[in-house]
């Protein structure tokens, strides 16, 4: 589930322990090793096989993301790894949880504490390896990407599209790209040829451009030397529009990666015994559309799917989409939201097609409270006030199938036998619970009681790893682009020069927060980290000012321009709302930075409830603010110039030909590396125009219990996976 | 006293409604929306910018919360909703279209002159096209003969069939003739009478429904016309369940399909709202379901009050018990030293704040590095309430009233010196009054005049505060139930205030109001008994 995109209220300061988290964190954005402080030697050299040979293009997904390390910051583990070891079974984990748990219907859910809960009792169509963001098929046992088309007065045809140019396309009908998991084609041959699957995905040979990755074989059907494409020209092609904001783009109905397909495993049981199956996944489809049912966080996803059936006698789900997507794959999959809830169930056959009945019946099902699922742990017990409790799952598909059949699996996982989430609302608590030993691990820590002496002591540390990973959320300052003021770069760029983020970091947000240089996640393949964030340099600052044509004539401090024939002073208001003590502070520390340099900056201090509606109306001149992120990146909403009218998110009103040319880009991308190349791209341009000023990120602090192990946080918005986890030795 | 009972009684339930509307009204016209809030992660999910608000609307709708929040002037008639189907059908993105195209086809025949009408004043040819696009599955009539036709062709194409098909006529009699004529027809006339039927769509509904409460023999006949013109099917053997099925589909359903009678427009600018449907369910006792996790409010409120009406009970026992003793000490022994020491004790107690002592508490007495004798949290240990059975109840009873220690003291302390202040110079009042100097002249033995007589008498405020005490704890000590995470009253409110729960947030803010009344009513009724003196008429 995409993370809140609106999120001022929600920053926090926080408060490390020392100026290693900030030395990791610019290490990490750098890319490189972190300051030996804090890290013993240098992660072990690569345990697992080298990956194999013909990888898609020059760069790979390492090129693009930090690695994650085994127990990264757990000091008991001398020489951390990249790699995940098999662990050793047994013991139970207890949870923080901090607030009320709502129910764990994953259709109808809507909170991001419930997914992580759903996320170990369900498995997805797909699933994708948090450290290199490669899709893997889970639940399905191949799918196949392909393209639609459809001629006029026709139905639309799949196929894929091999050619493009103003007249005509090259058309392979029935083709698709078809991914396997590496386990199903052993061969291990590339390039041009048959790919021979094992029985185990029901045999037979695939004709194409074979191509394999770590975890799984691609074959292009239709991409070879003696296809033979037929050529159709435009002119029959039926016609579609695309709304971008206001406008009306009409283009042929030849669409790209509309078509998707997902073989549906055999032998997998839902959590009450009965046959998972493609109707349990139809069925979920029919459910979030069903407009009655309270699906409202899915159903945003799945507004733009065209059609949907079962093929393949019932084996198979394909689905159509209506515009390219590179997300669609993402959600079908279930990687970032788990959807598939099962039709035995719910018995919509009860109802005759009532779907108005069906709903109200759905939306309020006991399931919600004691679901069933497919996945690695079952759910157990629940008592609201008390504990969740879901232990594991005995008949767990992925561990009757043999070793390295499933990838990111070992046989035996998921190694702790049960796992708890206790409600602790009080941190302070939560920490004595910590220590007594009646609680594991702590993933809300707040930032007082990170910093706390007490937490930092060597009876703390004896017991508890302090990891932290990054937040999904970073904070700017917006100029208002409609003000003259702000009209030239070199006014932003000199400004940002003026802000001392370190001074704010410390004091205000207690060096838990770091300097970013653009709005993507900064441990994500978007975040470019050759970009540096600007830093504080007063001289440079004003030297841009003066630059820029600002300079103070009539010596009264304010700096003044000639804009449109009048003499305009340098002056504006900062636009903060009042939820927060310390965006006062913030403001009360640029305010006193950029009056020295001949800023004349007002702070206008808003009721929370006001300062939205303001932001929108764009009557603000600068405004401090914050946006959530996600690791791919979707800059459409916030920063394509059609989101500037109907208060949109692009409330900065900013125009970039070319940023809108890659936010439309980006969205129809299908090939992670070209998409996150076209990110950095963006990262740049926007850097160096800096249209906001770019804060801060922040970090996230977890207390783990030191025994242990498999301990891997990963720049995910669901950064731990508990069925990798394991003690070491039970405490 | 019976007039004082029923008077009091009034005025309690006009108080509560007032109340009911007050907050009410402050839930609604607070900033936040529970419906935005479900979206606030997914806005950059759909393309189209329209798309979002679409969205929350629907979420909107859901929830109930589109419907005007006092009175209700919009005419839902179902020419309105015919429309408002139609618009669906015209939007831009499929999932609309698809949802306006379903419900267009539960019209029928019905719907069609409306969209014909549509048709004429279509602003573009994408308009148009779509309209056209909906005819054959409207008005069930499939043909090929249009695929060559220009739009404004086949446009006269259509208006030519639908009269000459005679569909969707306007006219509520011919559908009902149309039905009994169904009704008698004979096997082989069976087909033709019910295409007839059919020629009427959604407007053959009503006069079908009515007679499906007639001759049951005759249910089978007609669920087959009710099916083909909804789609909807309920397949049951006994024809008597088959009814009762179309009957409740038909009460969700009706006023999609009939003109609302005057009497049913004129009532439904007040019930039809918001608030006509909280009035409804109010007096049902139905306090709906919460918007976050959708289980009935009452359940909820069920499980939260006893918890919080334990600590209560136990604080203000505690606190009673130790005040009392204290204030008379205090005032039998007024300015000794030990009076005196008393007093600033508590009055330091009295001083702190609860949520520090809480937070201190927890520091110092639940665990490493200080003692270790009290749990952290909660009201019992994880797993013991799900485990709790007869057999092991002294375990459960010893593991409830360990949790319990500290949450109560918390709650206790701050009122001792209140009440025994209180009660101390309600005993200096009543010492120096006439009658127990006589009692003691007499002869009484002073403890029997401490307890018997004065202590008796001074007890009127502290029953007046006892009022004061139990509402305010009722309202749950959100603090130390957000502290020490108990299930309660308070934490229950501050959750659902934060989530925007507008259900629970009603019905525990009534509950609230209902048991502050309550227990000042009691507290009244105490006095008299406390106080032969007084007396209510």
């Amino acid at each position: 589930m995409k993370v809140s995109r609106a999120l001022a209220a929600t920053t926090r300061s926080r408060r490390p322990a020392a100026a290693w988290a900030t030395g990791l964190a610019a290490a990490l954005l750098l890319g490189c090793p972190a300051s030996p402080e804090k890290r013993r030697a240098q992660p072990a050299a690569e345990a697992e096989p080298p990956a194999p040979a013909a990888i898609t293009g020059a760069a790979s997904a390492a090129d693009f993301l930090p690695p994650t390390i085994t127990d990264e910051f757990n000091p008991d583990v001398p020489e951390p790894e990249r790699v995940l070891r098999r662990g050793k079974a047994g013991g139970a984990m207890r949870i923080r949880n901090p607030a009320n748990l709502a129910h764990f219907n994953a259709v109808t859910v809507t909170g991001q504490p419930e997914r992580v809960v759903i996320m170990h009792m369900a498995d997805g169509l797909l699933n994708q390896d948090p450290a290199t963001l490669e899709i893997f098929p889970e639940l399905a046992l191949w799918f196949s990407q392909g393209d639609l088309i459809r001629r006029r007065g026709g139905e639309p045809e799949e196929g894929r599209i091999v050619g493009r140019d103003d007249q005509t396309i090259q058309w392979v009908p029935g083709a698709a790209r078809v991914t396997f998991c590496l386990y199903d084609a052993p061969d291990g041959k590339t390039g041009d040829t048959e790919l021979v699957l094992r029985d185990t995905v029901g045999g037979g040979k695939r004709q194409g451009l074979v191509k394999r990755h770590q975890h799984t074989v691609t074959v292009d059907e239709g991409l070879v030397s003696d296809a033979k494409p037929l050529t159709i020209s435009l002119s029959e092609l039926d016609v579609y529009t695309v709304k971008i904001g206001d406008r009306e783009e009409r283009r042929p109905w030849a669409k790209e990666n509309c078509s998707f397909e997902f073989f549906v495993r055999d032998g997998v049981r839902w959590h009450d015994g009965q046959p998972f199956t493609a109707d349990d996944v139809t069925f979920s489809i029919d459910c979030i559309r069903n407009p009655a049912i309270d699906a409202s966080t899915l159903r945003p996803y799945f507004v733009d799917i065209d059609s949907y059936r079962t093929t393949r006698e019932g084996k198979a789900v394909r689905i159509h989409y209506a515009k390219p997507y590179f997300s669609a794959l993402r959600m079908l999959g279930g990687i970032e939201s788990d959807w598939v809830v099962p039709r035995h169930v719910f018995r919509p056959e009860r109802f005759g097609g009532d779907e108005k009945a069906f709903a109200e019946s759905f939306n309020s099902n006991p399931f919600k409270d004691s679901p069933v699922y497919t996945g690695a742990y079952r759910f157990k017990s629940w008592d609201r006030s008390g504990a969740l409790v879901i232990e594991r799952n005995p008949d767990y598909w992925k561990n009757q199938l043999p070793e390295g059949a499933v990838p990111r699996w070992y046989v035996g996982q998921p190694w702790l036998d049960r796992l708890e989430w206790i409600l602790y609302q009080d941190s302070g608590a939560a920490l004595k619970d910590l220590q007594n030993g009646r609680l594991d691990a702590d993933f809300d820590v707040e930032p007082t009681t990170w910093a706390q002496p007490e937490t930092n002591s060597p009876a703390f540390l004896k017991l508890m790893t302090r990891a932290h990973s990054i937040g999904f959320l970073y904070t700017y300052i917006g100029w208002n682009l409609e003000n003259p003021i702000f009209k030239d770069p070199r006014t932003r760029r000199a400004l940002a020069y003026l802000i001392p983020r370190d001074e704010i970091g410390r004091y205000v947000h207690n060096n838990v927060a770091f300097p970013v240089s653009g709005p993507f996640y900064a441990k994500g393949p978007a975040n470019d980290p050759a970009v540096k964030p600007i830093p504080y340099d007063p001289e440079e600052g004003i030297r841009q000012l003066a630059l820029a044509g600002w300079l103070d004539r009539d010596g009264d401090g304010v700096r003044e321009k000639m804009i449109d024939g009048k003499w305009v002073p340098l002056r504006f208001n900062y636009f903060i709302h009042n939820a927060r003590d310390y965006h006062q502070k913030i403001a009360d520390i640029v305010k006193q930075h950029v009056e020295e340099a001949g800023v004349d900056m007002g702070i206008v201090k808003l009721d929370w409830t006001i300062f939205s509606e303001v932001v929108r109306d764009k009557k603000f001149d600068a405004v401090r603010f914050a946006w959530g992120q996600d690791v791919e990146p979707d800059p459409f909403q916030i920063w394509h110039s059609s989101q500037i009218e109907n208060k949109g998110d692009n409330f900065i009103s900013y125009r970039n030909a070319r940023i809108d040319e890659i936010c439309v880009q980006i969205r129809e991308e299908f090939d992670p590396i070209k998409r996150w190349t076209l990110a950095r791209e963006m990262h740049r341009i926007v850097a160096e125009e800096q249209p906001v000023c770019f804060l801060f990120g922040f970090e996230t602090d977890f207390f783990i219990h030191r025994n242990l192990r498999g301990v891997r946080l990963y720049p995910s918005a669901y950064p731990t996976d508990f069925t990798e986890w394991w003690w070491e030795s039970q405490p | 006293m019976i007039r004082f009972l029923l008077r009091r009684l009034f005025i309690l339930v006009v108080t509560l409604f007032g109340i009911t509307v007050l907050t009410f009204l402050l839930t609604r016209l607070t900033p936040g929306d529970p419906a935005t809030m479900r979206l606030a992660g997914a806005k950059g999910a759909s393309h189209s910018s329209g798309a979002y608000e679409e969205l929350i609307q629907l979420n909107r709708q859901n929830l109930g919360l589109d419907k005007p929040i006092l009175l209700n002037f919009r005419f839902d008639t179902p020419e309105k909703r015919i429309d408002d189907a139609i618009s669906e059908a015209l939007r831009d993105t499929d999932f609309w279209r698809k949802s306006g195209e379903r419900r267009l086809a539960r019209y029928g025949p019905m719907a069609l002159p409306p969209i014909l009408d549509r048709l004429d004043k279509a602003a573009d040819d994408a308009d148009q096209n779509r309209l056209l696009e909906l005819l054959p599955r409207v008005s069930g009539v499939a043909t090929t003969a249009t695929l060559t036709m220009s739009p404004d062709v086949q446009a006269d194409w259509w208006r030519a069939t639908i009269t000459e098909k005679k569909l969707g006529v306007a006219d509520s009699v011919g559908a009902k003739a149309a039905v009994d004529a169904y009704l008698i027809a004979s096997d082989e006339g069976q087909q033709s009478a019910l295409e007839a039927v059919r020629r009427h769509g959604g407007r053959a509904l009503d006069p079908l429904m009515n007679a499906l409460r007639g001759d049951s023999k005759q249910v089978p006949r007609i669920a087959a016309a009710l099916e083909s013109i909804t789609s909807v099917s309920f397949k049951d053997e006994d024809p008597l369940a088959v009814r009762d099925r179309w009957e409740g589909w038909w009460r969700r359903n009706r006023a999609e399909f009939v003109d609302p009678t005057s009497f049913e427009s004129a009532t439904r600018i007040m019930t039809d709202t918001q608030f006509g449907v909280w009035i409804g369910q109010i007096m049902r006792l139905d306090f709906g379901e919460s918007y976050v996790s959708r289980r009935p409010v009452s359940r909820m409120v069920g499980e939260a009050l006893p918890i919080s009406l334990l600590l209560s009970v136990l604080s203000i026992f505690f606190s009673y018990l130790l005040s009392i003793p204290i204030g008379v000490y205090s005032a039998l022994k007024r300015h000794s030293p030990a009076d005196r020491v008393i007093t600033v004790i508590l009055f330091v107690l009295y001083s702190l704040p609860s949520f520090w002592v809480a937070g201190i508490l927890i520091l110092t007495v639940t665990g490493p590095p200080f003692l270790t004798l009290f749990p952290t949290r909660g009201i019992s240990s994880p797993g013991m309430e799900l485990s709790a059975s007869w057999d092991n109840m002294g375990a459960w009873l010893t593991d409830r009233a360990w949790h319990l220690v500290l949450p109560v003291f918390c709650l206790t302390y701050g009122s001792l010196a209140f009440i025994s202040r209180q009660m101390r110079s309600a005993m200096l009042e009543v010492i120096s009054q006439d009658f127990i100097r006589t009692a003691v002249a007499k002869g009484v033995p002073p403890h029997r005049v401490v307890w018997k007589h004065a202590v008796r008498n001074s007890l009127l405020p502290i029953i007046t505060i006892s009022a004061g005490i139990l509402p305010e704890l009722i309202a749950g000590a959100v603090i130390i139930e957000s502290i020490f995470t108990i299930p309660g009253m308070g934490n229950l409110t501050f959750t659902a205030i934060l989530n925007r729960d507008y259900p629970v947030i009603n019905a525990v803010l009534l509950f609230s109001a209902f048991l502050t009344l309550l227990g000042i009513l009691l507290a009244d009724l105490a006095y008299s008994i406390a106080d032969p003196r007084i007396e209510y008429r």
